[in-house]
């Protein structure tokens, strides 16, 4: 499968703080790459720069192979590059169906509509005319995804959607992802979860403090590895 | 005495029209728009250049009035004060207030300190006799229809369409409905559009009931501030009933002597701010 997203040796910036160090990652089309790492290794500042929150320079990020690095995240979004916000960050004066209907505002026409966000997560239908922010953390996160499935994405960028939950709950939101890869979907997820991200993602990147320490297919990975390129010292 | 009350709550309507503009404004772009009492004045002259070029009856020119507003405010957002966004509340209030100064200064170059009414012809004199010896003009009752019926048109676009929606995604969290795809410039330009649309029926209303000049603007601004807050930011009906508080305290007040009016509207705006200062329909805690 051809690469849908190419990172090419990002740096990223919070003024004069440098949080990415040259990074470069790729997702084919079709394919759940997980990114793993300590807090402050840089992975939400990954997803932060692709989505347009965070400045680049162009060629620093490819979406089907056209420079995006540096887009409005407006532009980026309509392109089909869609992000599931760390935090959930559900519209508060919205019911739960404005927010998902928020999430089809760009018009991308795919398999994602409502009655197909509803049989993902029934809950969601049950309590489609409660103010999105009355339901639970779960039932919020699962909006979330909800709302950035409407945009009929090409990729989906996940920032820590097992943050805060109980794991019961993180089982059944990642229960869902898998069945995305059969839309032809991208995902690259961010998680803090490293059994997690093992379990879903095909592939998965290591950051270590801004840089990539490790890449490797996720039924492949070798613990003491794993554990090297997490907290950067080798456990001998 | 209830005649002052029935005039009251039709002038009510009147100043809801004044708030409503002012409301989305705020609602939406977080802007204190001080120059909002001075667009109502300037769609009040609009009207009477429109009418004298073609003559029509003042309320037969409100759709232009409003139309040319609200292409008027679409620019000035995207023109001006979409570039005073995102560094504390002080640059829109300043620019604004600039805004206020320089078209009070134009009015007066342009039409003198003269004062100019609107003639609205037998419509304007007209009225209907109620039991109780209560006689209400037509047009004051029909300002009064006109503001529920434009309240109800901005709750239906603001609650029940796709731009509605996406004022209100904006108003919570900018930074996330951009991950919609939403254009925010654009949409602060639309708000600012219906504002002003909104602001220019009033302003021809305005022109039709009184006599105005190029001063009139700023007291404009300050009826409008204290029907939002009466009747509580967040709440569109809450307008209506903020405007019939304060036009009903105006009333009253003049009713025991003329120069009361403008005291007992401060008065029970301050008496509302003190006792619920999110205001009667205002949702707490914002």
């Amino acid at each position: 499968m051809p690469d849908i997203l190419e990172i090419r040796g990002l740096d990223a910036f919070y003024g004069s703080f440098q949080a990415l160090f040259e990074t470069s990652l790729t997702v084919a089309e079709g394919e759940i790459v997980a990114v793993i790492g300590a807090n402050g290794a840089g992975k939400s500042t990954l997803l932060r720069s692709i989505s347009g929150w965070l400045g680049s320079a162009p060629d620093q990020i490819l979406f089907d192979g056209e420079p995006i690095g540096g887009h409005r995240a407006e532009s980026v979004a309509t392109l089909g590059v869609v992000m599931v916000p760390e935090g959930r960050r559900i519209f508060r004066s919205l019911s739960v169906e404005e927010n998902l209907m928020m999430g089809g505002y760009t018009g991308r026409t795919g398999t994602w509509d409502l009655d197909r966000v509803y049989d993902l997560f029934p809950v969601l239908g049950e309590r489609r005319l409660t103010p999105g922010t009355r339901l639970s953390g779960g039932q919020q996160q699962m909006l979330a995804i909800g709302r950035g499935l409407m945009a009929n994405p090409r990729v989906l960028l996940l920032d820590e959607i097992s943050l805060g939950l109980a794991p019961i709950v993180v089982k059944e939101l990642y229960r869902v992802i898998p069945t995305l890869r059969e839309d032809g979907m991208a995902v690259l997820l961010v998680e803090q979860d490293v059994r997690q991200a093992t379990a879903t993602a095909d592939r998965i990147y290591c950051l270590l403090r801004g840089r990539v320490s490790l890449e490797a297919p996720a039924d492949e990975v070798d613990h003491s590895d794993l554990i090297a390129a997490y907290f950067g010292v080798r456990d001998e | 005495m209830t005649d002052a009350i029935v005039q009251g709550i039709l002038l009510g309507g009147l100043y809801a029209l004044f708030a409503a503009g002012l409301a989305i404004v705020f609602g939406v772009m977080k802007i204190v728009n001080l120059a909002h009492g001075d667009f109502i004045i300037l769609s009040a002259y609009l009207t009477l250049v429109a009418v004298e070029l073609t003559s029509l009856n003042p309320m037969v020119t409100v759709a232009l009035i409003a139309a040319i507003m609200g292409i008027f405010g679409y620019a000035l957002q995207r023109g001006i004060l979409n570039f005073t966004l995102g560094s504390g509340i002080l640059p829109p209030l300043v620019v604004t207030f600039g805004l206020s100064i320089i078209i009070q200064n134009v009015l007066l170059e342009v039409f003198s300190a003269d004062t100019q009414g609107l003639d609205a012809g037998a419509l304007e004199l007209s009225s209907m006799s109620l039991p109780f010896g209560i006689a209400v003009g037509w047009f004051p009752f029909l300002t009064f229809l006109l503001a529920i019926a434009v309240l109800g048109g901005l709750q239906l676009v603001i609650g029940h369409t796709k731009m509605g929606r996406s004022f209100r995604a904006v108003s919570d969290d900018e930074e996330t409905a951009s991950l919609m795809g939403v254009r925010t410039r654009h949409v602060f330009g639309m708000a600012m559009a219906i504002a002003l649309v909104v602001t220019a029926i009033g302003g021809v209303v305005l022109g039709i009931r009184t006599q105005f000049d190029p001063a009139l603007g700023p007291a404009r601004l300050i009826y409008a501030f204290e029907t939002v807050i009466i009747g509580g930011l967040g709440s569109l009906w809450g307008t209506l009933v903020g405007g019939v508080v304060l036009g009903v305290a105006q009333n009253v007040g003049a009713y025991f002597s003329p120069g009361w009016r403008e005291l007992a509207g401060h008065l029970v705006f301050l008496i509302v701010l003190a006792w619920r200062p999110s205001g009667l329909f205002g949702r707490n805690g914002e």
